[in-house]
Order: C-alpha cells, then sequence, then structure tokens
C-alpha cells in the first residue's frame, strides 16, 4: 500500500515539472520582449541588452528554466510585469473565491449526481432517459449561455440572487451553471457503473442470502461501482479549471480565472506562469487525492 | 523413426517485479506422427504456457523445440511464420475465438492469404474441402459465426487449423467448454480426421477422462513440472505418482455404485 | 427510429455549415455594414435576427462569424485525429516501452486543464486562432489516445485475434483486417464529441475577448457583445448563444447515436428484480416436500417460453440433480424456485411452494426472509460471487447479524464457526482475506458457508464445482454430501456431469427443450433409463468408453427456445421416434419408479435388453 502512494507520488513530481516547463518554454519562445514591454519602444539598443542581461534573459533557456524553479521552490515567482505586484500574492489574493466556486460546484454536481445515477441505474426507465437527456444538454449547452441565462432569469427578472460580486449569495448562479454539466456527467457514470455492478453474480448471490435490497444497493453496488465515479468527479475539477474562468468573467468574480483572462490580454507572461503553476498544483492534489480514494475504495488496488 | 515433436528440458520463466515466476520447469517429450500426446494438469500447471512456447507465442527460457528435427526454440520470425501453416491451434472458446464480424469463408480463407499463392477460385476450393471435412458445407462460407451453435463453430476453427495443411495441431482445452453430447461429436471428429490424415495433436486438457480418451501417451503435470510421462494405458491403470493417484481418484464415475465404492478413497 | 436519430440532427449540421461555408452569398449584409439609425432592432422582415449595438445584421454576422469558429473546430479535430488515432493504435497494439511512454505522456496531459493551457498559447503567440486550435487539438487528443488503445488492446486479447496470429498472419493484416473495423466506432464517437468540444472553446474564447478579434464576428464575440446588451436586447444572446448550443446539441446526438449503432455489445438488458408478487392468498398443501415447483412455466418478454409445466418436489434430507445440457432451462429452473428471475423472465404460471406456502403470494419482504433463512443458495463461479470490497469476515457477519440479539463477539465466534464447518483450514486467516486473496475452492466454501449461515433448510447449487479443479471438487462435493446428511439439508443441484449426479444425488430430474423428460431414482436412471434423450446423454459420455472408439452421439442440437415441436421436443433427435410421437404434446407417464415423458418407453427398454 505504501509502495502504491509513493509510486503516486513520484507520478505528481514529473507532472509538476513538466507543466511549469511547458509555460516557462512557451513564454520563453514568444516573440515578444519583455526588454521592450519594460522601456517601451524608445531605448537604445545597450539599455535593452543591459536590462535583458539583468533580468537574466542572456542565458541559456535550461539555466533560466533552473533559476526560476530554484525561486519557485523558495517561494518566489517572479513579479508581474503590468502591476510590479508579486505574482505570488497576486495569486494568493484571488485563489479564494476560485476555490470556493469549484469546491461548491463539485459537492453540489456530486451530491445531485450521484443521487440521479443511483436512482436510474437502479430503476432505469423514464429515469434513464432523463439521464441521458440531461447529460448531452449539460455537454452542449455553453456555460456562457446558462450564466447569462440564470442572470436573466433569477437576477434581472425576479431579483432574489445577486448578479454580481464574491458573496455567499453571489456564489449560488456561478455553481449552478457549472453545476448544471457536472451533475449530467456525474449523474451518466453513475447510472451506467450501478447498471453494471447490479448485474454482478455476486449481487445475485447477496439477494439470494435474503439481505434487504437498499442494503444491497447502498452498501455494495455504490461502494463497487464507486471507482469510476470518482474518477469523473476527479476529471471534472480539473474541467472546472477552465470553466471558472468563464463564470468568473460573466460573474465579475475576482478569482483566478479572471487573473488569467487578464493577464493573457496584457500579455503579462510572469503571471501567466503563476497561475498555470497554480492550477497544476491543483491537478496534482486533486489526482493524489483521487488515486487515495482508489486504494480506500477497491482493496484489489492495493497490491499493485 | 525421429519424433515429429521433441521438446527437451523446456523452461519458461516470467519476470515479475522483484520476482521471478517459473511457469514451466524442465518439461520433456516427444510426439510421434499420427499420434496424440495428452497433456493433464489442473490450474496453475503451466500446461497453457507450455503450449504457448510450443506454438512460438512464449518466449522460452531455457530448453529446447525440436520439430521436423529442426531446432526451433529460437526461430527467426520469418521462419516462425512458416512453421505456422505445420502448427495450427485450436483454442477452448468457440464463441470468441472467431471474428464476429467476418464470414466463415473469410476467416477460413486467412491462413492460405498467408502461406500460399493460390488464385481466388483454388482458395474457395480448399476452403470447402476443409468444411466438408468437418462435416459442414460450402453453403455455409457467406455465413457469420452468430449463425452457429457453440458446436459448430468448434469446428470451424478447426476447419480453419486444417486449411494450412498442418502437421501438429495443438487442441488447448478444445473440448472443455461443450456439453456433453457435442465434446462427444467432436471427439469423433477428431479422431476421424487424424486416421485420415495422419495427424498429429497435443491435446491440453484439464479433463484425465478425455486425455484417456484420445491420447496414445500421456504427460501429468504439476506446477510447472512434469509429474509422471509414459503410455497412457499405464499411466491410468497403474500411475506411478501419488498426485496422479489422486487425480484419478478425484474424477468421478457416471454409476452410482461405483461411485459409491471408489468415494471411500477419496480424502 | 435510429435511423432518424442520425439524420435529423446531421441535416440540422448540415445546413448550418453549408449556410455557413456559403456566407458571402447568402448573407443578406456585409458582415461589419453598420446602420446607427437601427441599434439593437428586433427580428424584422428586413433583419431576421435583429440588429447589434452599431446596427449590424445579426443573421450575416452569425453566418460570417461561423467561418473563424468552425473552421477553428475543424483545425483542432484534424489535429486530434491525425495524432491520437496513429499513437493510440501503437501503443494499444505494441505493448512494452512506446505503450508506456504514450500512456504515461496522455496521463501527463490529461492532468492540464484545457482553457489553461490555451490562454498560455494565446499569451504567447498575441492571439493567432490557427495555433491555438492546435494547441487544443493536441491537448485533447489523450482521450483519442486513451479510448483507440483501450479499444485496440480489447480487440487483441481476443482469442479470434489470438487464433489469427497463430494462423501466422502479419502484424499489418491483422491491424488491417481484425483490429481497425472494431476500433471504427470507438474513433468516430470520440471525434464527433471531441468536434462538439471544439466549437464550445474556441467559442467560449471568443466569448473571452482572446483570439480573432473585433470587429471581425467570430460565435465567441458574438456571444459576448451580446452579453453586454442583455438587458436591452435578450434575444440577442439568445440567438447567439442558440446556435452554438444547437450545433454542439447536433454533433453530440451524431455521437451518441454513431455510438448506438456501433456498440458491439448488446445493450445490457436491465438489472434484474426479485420476481413480482401476483395477487392470491398464500396457502398450504400438505405433504408436498419442503421445495415443490408444480406446473412452473416461465416465459421471456410474456412470449418466448424458457421453462413449461415443470414439476418436482424435494424432501428434507434429499439431494436432487437437475440434469440437462445448456439450453435445456435447469438454470432457469432454480432461478424460478429461488425466485430470482433476471429482469423480463417472468413466472408466468404455476406455484413455487416452500414449505408449503405459495411463494409468490407472500409479501417482498416475507419472500426476501425465505431467502437465507429457509433457502441457501451456492453459486457456480465461487469468486465473482463475493463482493469484491468487503473481506469474508465482513461478508459472513452481515448475513449473521441478521439474526436479532448476538453481540459482536457473537457473530465473530459463530462466523468462524461456520467456516470451521465448510473444513476451511485457517480461519483467521480467511475471515480477514478478500475475495481475491483466496483460491477458487476456498471461496466456494465461504459461498457454503454464507448459504448456510442461517441454517437453511434447502439449499439450492448451480453447478457448484463446474469452475472447480478435479480434486477440489471432490472435496467440495464430499462436503455438501456431509451437511446435507448432518443438517437434513434438501438440496437441489443442477448440473450437466453424469459424474456428480452419480456421486451425490438420490435422484435425478432430466429437462430437454424446457421441459421435465424424466424423473428418477438415480439407481434406475443409469441403469434403465426411461427415456431417450436420458439414455443418449448417458452414452455420449466418454467414462467407461473405450480409447479411441467413437462415441455414440446425439445428432443435430438442442433446439432454441421458442422452437420446439409440437409433439414430442426430442423426436427430431430420437432413434425412436415414430409418427405417434410427432401427433400430439407427450405428457409425463408414470413408470415403476418415476416419471418420463415419453411413448415409446416400453420399446426403449425392450431396445435396452437387446
Amino acid at each position: 500500500m505504501r509502495r502504491v502512494i509513493v509510486k503516486r507520488l513520484a507520478f505528481a513530481v514529473p507532472l509538476t515539472l513538466l507543466a511549469s516547463f511547458l509555460s516557462f518554454v512557451l513564454v520563453a519562445l514568444s516573440p515578444g520582449d519583455p526588454a521592450v514591454t519594460i522601456l517601451g519602444e524608445g531605448a537604445t539598443p545597450e539599455q535593452y541588452a543591459a536590462l535583458r542581461s539583468q533580468l537574466g534573459l542572456d542565458r541559456p533557456l535550461v539555466i533560466q528554466y533552473g533559476d526560476w524553479l530554484w525561486h519557485v521552490l523558495q517561494g518566489d515567482l517572479g513579479r508581474s510585469i503590468i502591476t510590479k505586484e508579486p505574482v505570488l500574492s497576486g495569486i494568493l489574493g484571488r485563489a479564494t473565491p476560485t476555490m470556493s466556486v469549484i469546491v461548491g460546484t463539485t459537492i453540489v454536481s456530486a451530491l445531485i449526481g450521484v443521487a440521479m445515477g443511483i436512482h436510474s441505474g437502479v430503476h432505469g426507465g423514464v429515469s434513464g432517459r432523463v439521464v441521458d437527456m440531461l447529460s448531452l444538454v449539460g455537454f452542449a449547452v455553453p456555460h456562457y449561455w446558462v450564466g447569462p441565462a440564470l442572470v436573466v432569469v433569477f437576477a434581472l427578472g425576479m431579483p432574489l440572487l445577486p448578479a454580481t460580486g464574491y458573496t455567499l449569495a453571489g456564489l449560488v448562479l456561478p455553481v449552478a451553471t457549472l453545476a448544471i454539466s457536472g451533475a449530467a456527467a456525474i449523474a451518466k457514470q453513475t447510472r451506467d457503473s450501478m447498471r453494471a455492478t447490479m448485474q454482478g453474480e455476486y449481487v445475485r448471490a447477496l439477494r439470494a442470502r435474503g439481505l434487504p435490497e437498499r442494503r444491497i444497493v447502498y452498501r455494495h453496488a455504490l461502494r463497487n461501482a464507486s471507482v469510476p465515479v470518482v474518477t469523473v468527479v476527479g476529471l471534472l475539477v480539473v474541467q472546472l479549471l477552465s470553466g471558472t474562468v468563464i463564470v468568473e468573467s460573466i460573474f465579475a468574480i475576482p478569482g483566478l480565472g479572471g487573473l488569467a483572462v487578464a493577464s493573457t490580454q496584457q500579455h503579462d507572461l510572469p503571471m501567466i506562469q503563476g497561475v498555470v503553476f497554480a492550477f497544476t498544483m491543483v491537478v496534482v492534489v486533486v489526482n493524489l487525492g483521487v488515486d487515495l480514494l482508489y486504494l480506500v475504495l477497491n482493496p484489489r488496488a492495493r497490491v499493485a | 523413426m525421429n519424433p515429429l515433436l521433441r521438446v527437451h528440458e523446456l523452461g519458461v520463466r516470467f519476470h515479475m517485479r522483484r520476482s521471478e515466476v517459473v511457469a514451466v520447469d524442465g518439461v520433456s517429450f516427444e510426439a510421434r506422427k499420427g499420434e496424440t500426446v495428452g497433456i493433464v494438469g489442473e490450474s496453475g500447471s503451466g500446461k497453457t504456457t507450455l503450449t504457448g512456447a510450443v506454438l512460438g507465442r512464449v518466449p522460452i527460457s531455457c530448453g529446447q523445440v525440436v520439430f521436423r528435427g529442426e531446432d526451433v526454440t529460437h526461430a527467426t520470425p520469418r521462419r516462425r511464420r512458416e512453421l505456422t501453416a505445420e502448427l495450427q491451434p485450436v483454442y477452448q472458446d468457440p464463441f470468441s475465438s472467431l471474428n464476429p464480424a467476418r464470414t466463415i469463408g473469410q476467416t477460413l480463407e486467412e491462413p492460405l492469404l498467408v502461406h500460399t499463392r493460390l488464385p481466388a477460385g483454388r482458395r474457395r476450393t480448399r476452403v470447402e474441402a476443409a468444411l466438408e471435412q468437418v462435416g459442414l458445407s460450402g453453403r455455409d462460407l457467406d455465413r457469420l459465426p452468430r449463425e452457429f451453435s457453440g458446436g459448430q463453430r468448434q469446428r470451424i476453427a478447426i476447419a480453419r487449423a486444417l486449411v494450412a495443411e498442418p502437421s501438429l495441431i495443438v487442441l488447448d482445452e478444445a473440448v472443455s467448454a461443450l456439453d456433453l453430447s457435442v465434446q462427444a461429436q467432436i471427439l469423433n471428429l477428431l479422431l476421424r480426421l487424424q486416421a485420415d490424415l495422419g495427424l498429429t495433436y497435443l491435446f491440453i486438457s484439464h479433463d484425465l477422462d478425455v486425455i484417456r480418451h484420445v491420447s496414445h501417451t500421456t504427460v501429468v503435470m504439476r506446477r510447472g513440472q512434469v509429474v509422471e510421462a509414459g503410455p497412457t494405458a499405464e499411466i491410468v491403470t497403474c500411475p506411478a505418482s501419488e498426485y496422479t493417484r489422486r487425480l484419478l481418484d478425484s474424477t468421478l464415475v457416471p454409476d452410482p455404485e461405483l461411485q459409491a465404492a471408489r468415494r471411500g478413497r477419496v480424502i | 427510429m435510429r435511423r432518424l436519430e442520425l439524420l435529423i440532427p446531421a441535416a440540422v449540421l448540415t445546413l448550418v455549415v453549408l449556410a455557413v461555408l456559403f456566407a458571402p452569398l447568402l448573407a443578406p449584409h456585409q458582415p461589419l455594414e453598420q446602420n446607427l439609425d437601427d441599434v439593437l432592432g428586433s427580428p424584422s422582415a428586413q433583419h431576421w435576427f435583429g440588429t447589434d449595438s452599431l446596427g449590424r445584421d445579426i443573421l450575416s454576422r452569425i453566418l460570417y462569424g461561423g467561418r473563424v469558429s468552425l473552421s477553428g473546430a475543424a483545425i483542432a479535430l484534424a489535429v486530434f485525429v491525425a495524432l491520437g488515432v496513429p499513437l493510440g493504435l501503437w501503443a494499444g497494439f505494441t505493448s512494452g516501452p512506446a505503450d508506456r511512454t504514450i500512456t504515461w505522456l496522455a496521463d501527463l496531459l490529461l492532468a492540464l486543464p484545457t482553457v489553461i493551457i490555451l490562454l498560455v498559447v494565446l499569451a504567447v503567440f498575441k492571439d493567432n486562432e490557427v495555433v491555438t486550435m492546435v494547441a487544443l487539438g493536441v491537448t485533447g487528443s489523450t482521450s483519442m489516445i486513451r479510448v483507440v488503445r483501450g479499444a485496440t488492446k480489447a480487440v487483441r486479447g481476443q482469442v479470434f485475434v489470438v487464433s489469427a496470429e497463430g494462423a501466422g498472419l502479419n502484424q499489418w493484416h491483422i491491424l488491417r483486417r481484425h483490429v481497425l473495423p472494431h476500433v471504427r466506432g470507438p474513433i468516430t464517437v470520440q471525434a464527433t464529441f471531441f468536434a462538439a468540444t471544439a466549437v464550445l472553446v474556441e467559442t467560449s474564447l471568443g466569448f473571452l475577448g482572446l483570439g480573432v478579434q473585433a470587429p471581425r464576428p467570430t460565435w465567441g464575440n458574438l456571444v459576448g457583445e451580446s452579453i453586454q446588451q442583455i438587458q436591452p436586447a435578450p434575444w440577442f444572446l439568445l440567438i447567439t448563444g442558440g446556435v452554438v448550443a444547437l450545433v454542439a446539441l447536433c454533433v453530440g446526438l451524431v455521437g451518441d447515436a454513431i455510438r448506438d449503432m456501433t456498440a458491439t455489445e448488446p445493450d445490457l438488458p436491465s438489472p434484474s428484480r426479485p420476481a413480482r408478487a401476483r395477487p392470491g392468498t398464500a396457502s398450504t398443501s400438505p405433504s408436498s416436500g419442503v421445495l415443490a415447483l408444480e406446473n412452473v412455466t416461465v416465459c421471456h418478454g410474456g412470449v418466448t417460453p424458457l421453462v413449461t409445466d415443470v414439476s418436482f418436489a424435494l424432501r428434507a434430507g434429499e439431494v436432487v440433480g437437475l440434469v440437462g445440457e445448456s439450453g435445456c432451462g435447469k438454470s432457469m429452473t432454480a432461478r424460478a424456485a429461488l425466485g430470482l428471475l433476471p429482469d423480463g423472465v417472468e413466472l408466468v404460471s404455476g406455484v413455487v411452494r416452500v414449505d408449503g406456502a405459495d411463494v409468490a403470494a407472500l409479501s417482498s419482504a416475507a419472500r426476501r426472509r425465505l431467502l437465507g433463512r429457509l433457502i441457501g443458495y451456492v453459486p457456480q463461479d465461487p469468486v465473482p460471487s463475493l463482493d469484491p470490497s468487503f473481506t469474508v469476515g465482513s461478508q459472513l457477519a452481515e448475513v449473521v447479524a441478521t439474526e436479532p440479539g448476538l453481540s459482536r463477539a457473537e457473530v465473530r465466534e459463530r462466523c468462524a464457526d461456520l467456516l470451521r464447518r465448510v473444513r476451511v483450514p485457517d480461519v483467521p486467516r480467511v475471515l480477514a482475506s478478500y475475495p481475491h486473496q483466496i483460491s477458487g475452492g476456498m471461496a466456494q466454501r465461504v459461498n457454503i458457508a454464507l448459504a448456510m449461515a442461517l441454517r437453511p433448510r434447502i439449499l439450492i447449487a448451480d453447478e457448484p464445482t463446474t469452475a472447480l479443479d478435479v480434486t477440489v471438487q471432490a472435496e467440495i462435493l464430499d462436503l455438501l454430501r456431509t451437511l446435507a446428511a448432518e443438517q437434513d439439508l434438501a438440496v437441489l443441484l443442477v448440473t450437466h456431469d453424469w459424474g456428480v449426479v452419480a456421486d451425490l444425488c438420490e435422484r435425478a430430474v432430466v429437462m430437454y427443450a424446457g421441459e421435465v423428460v424424466e424423473i428418477s431414482p438415480v439407481a434406475t436412471l443409469f441403469a434403465r433409463p426411461s427415456h431417450p434423450y436420458t439414455r443418449a446423454l448417458l452414452r455420449a459420455d466418454l467414462r467407461g468408453s473405450t480409447p479411441f472408439s467413437q462415441l455414440p452421439t446425439i445428432p443435430g442440437v438442442v433446439p432454441a427456445a421458442g422452437a420446439w415441436a409440437y409433439g414430442c421436443r426430442f423426436a427430431d433427435r430420437c432413434v425412436l421416434a415414430a409418427d405417434e410421437c410427432r401427433a400430439a404434446p407427450v405428457p409425463l407417464r408414470s413408470t415403476p419408479d418415476g416419471v418420463a415423458r415419453c411413448v415409446r418407453s416400453d420399446e426403449l427398454q425392450k431396445a435396452e435388453v437387446r
């Protein structure tokens, strides 16, 4: 069991390195010259060269990356070219709203999705078709359409909820926007997984032992059906990192997504690098959590 | 006379993480032309790995496989492909061993496409002949596997092995998944084909009764090793090893009185 | 029906794509043509979709905008397929380092949030649409790689591919003939779903003000503009977002339809449930045995009979074999006796009595209480019949604890005792083991212990030793014999093996084509079978044959359910068949010590003597 955990941790390290290296190389290869960005167009070639040397940009790429990484390990992600604010504090200052949206959406999607999935997996029929339709609609209807539609109905039409801003009530609409597709995806996976599990020979054997149907469904089948569901929940969190960019823009939430978009529009490369690094770390942690959950849920995985 | 197939001190080892599993260990036997070697063993005995090694599908760690006097232990891939015309397998499950999306004709034609340059008309004649040899007809060529019963599919699998005109057929639990009456039909067919075509069989089974019915010599395997080997009649009447005796005692006899009498000896 | 599900969305898609393609011909206005006198105009005859804040025709802007968005999606899709399919095939087809490297890279890429990667690309390449879409194709291709690899591996593991290799076919041939036709479906499905994703992502970026910039229209920046005008002109958002949603929905529907059409496996039947209760009152009939089936008929889908008019009874302490070849209905009969028929299969008529009570008349809760307490069940496949997520001990305790008033320690002791009774050698270790950690023989002992946990009076065992090695089979049969004798159990043993019948059973019920053809004590059955099928099946058994001899066989095959003859169902394969056999359904007739469904039993006995 400890070996499996070590193996998973060993996967997280190259993942982090690869993501940071990719973003670093992309940034370094970018046509823009930070020296020009900082000094403007009017400086002399000597001034540009001096600044490049001062920023360490005249060194080989790998050295620059190593240098950047060394600073990252010490908690120094550099400074924004635009605002001159340290990247780390910029990220930390905006992390909470984003995390609230992601965590909130994950919980809401999982609760609704699993409940719907179990019902349609065990009873089939109409609820099965509802899950099929919902998952297709949830997949096809873009967040940037659902979000404003919810605003029109619930904030402008009948002013129940605020349309913008980072408050508890303000989180309802963004979370709802993202949770529709999230819950649909989880419901579909739960349904398929439960349906397959309920066909299992041990379910027949459990019935033949006279155990109550509810116990068979919730204690035995759900436990065995849960591994692929956990996978989908993990993938959902990764997708939400993308989704939050959209909803933060719609609902004017001061989060990391908005920061990423603004930095992209301004070509503020150190800041983007920092955001990518932060998001990668979230992914690493989520994947690690998912893998550990596998170990808890599936005794056969513990020996691998 | 030289044996058609000679397996000498064959060993197969699999490397697992940090450990090594010896699947087959020092196995030797010979198969003479026109005869059947039965290999019997329970699960984990290594009999399936052994057939894989003979067919060249499993890398051999030590020992030799000699076919028609030629050492084919480490044959080149090219030579291996040529050899497949001579060494044909038939597997256990008649439902999964045929591609469900291809007609019987297409499936049976494949070995001819690989091993010969026959024109389409001649290929069709060969395929029809093979189907008739196994008791089916040329009319079945354009049908799909799902239109056939389990027994008929196993006949088709045998026909596919015959098309290439092999000298040795490896039957890997080939009658184990079949119902009693179908099993009898397929065994009859195999025995008749052997008599008519002079085929040599390597017959792998967990069922000592089947082995007793079809094999001239028998190899009893357990945990990758040969427990005992020799003429079948000797092995089933006076086994030399304790394990073979236990296997024999564990087999059931379809006769209530006889079975009741034997039961006392089974622990 | 299936065709319409594909055709309608495909037709809508084709229309949209054609309209976008021929935008210069179709668009009523130029996309950049402003008219400040008519800003935010509602849909009208002149402007079908209305006008935007600069008085530009929205319909025209959507048609032109689609050229950017759809071609962007097409680029991403092309990269997705070009990268994903070959890599997936390569990884799936060759195991080893190539597979490991590709899988590892795909896993890495999958762990990165797509939009963030695209933001970096956009920042670096200054809103270059083509590079961004290529990047989208690359990051997305991991899902294609995984799916193609999985499908390829699955096909490669199939016996028919192994057989084809055994026939000496080369790799290229196998890939083309056997693998590609089977992975074509998953590839198409993945490609359609990714096409929808690409459209959604492309428009999302446009919505965020990235990629191709205004005033040039794209579907994404049109949505972005429409949100600014959401209060004065809500239809603007409805239309612009709606177009994207419509396209994504249609692509998704096409994908679903293709998946349904190419699915190689038939749809899973819905989960089985205990047989539906029929109205009626519980009645008891005396002296019919502890388990009795009376004229039981079981149908699939209400029409296809699987088992017809089956009657037999078990006395306490009696072991009865239910014998026949596959397709004869013996397993279905056993499941009817358990009251656990698969979904879609129903008890159409007849009565199952347990301890005299009509099971169908009981409430579902009462019926459930019979299971375990009165009837125990031993399955065919020992390991898959145990829940893989729980230890043997906890599964045993779950059943034992349904008896009220037991302390934890008592439950634990009872579990250990049950395992000792089924002769498990190392009880503490087995209690703490998960099912995958014990052997098949050990798992079957555990299944028997589970079946015996609440001391039932009836045991229904469905081919309990078929999946086991012979030496283990002998031990399990011995165990069943001892338990039956010690606890006065009635055992119904489903088997196809005459040896098992001879070893364990006192009587045998022989089934053919869904009906009982003979019931006899085993001594009589083996010595003087009363039905030609019994005799033919006994003779086909190679045990006791002369080695290398041709075995007696039964011509033909067991007829499929529902394709049974009107008269004797065995007549077509029977050597004794005469006209009278085919004239009318044959009833069960008494024999000296049982029953048989044959009008020529006398002839059979004479033939036997000869």
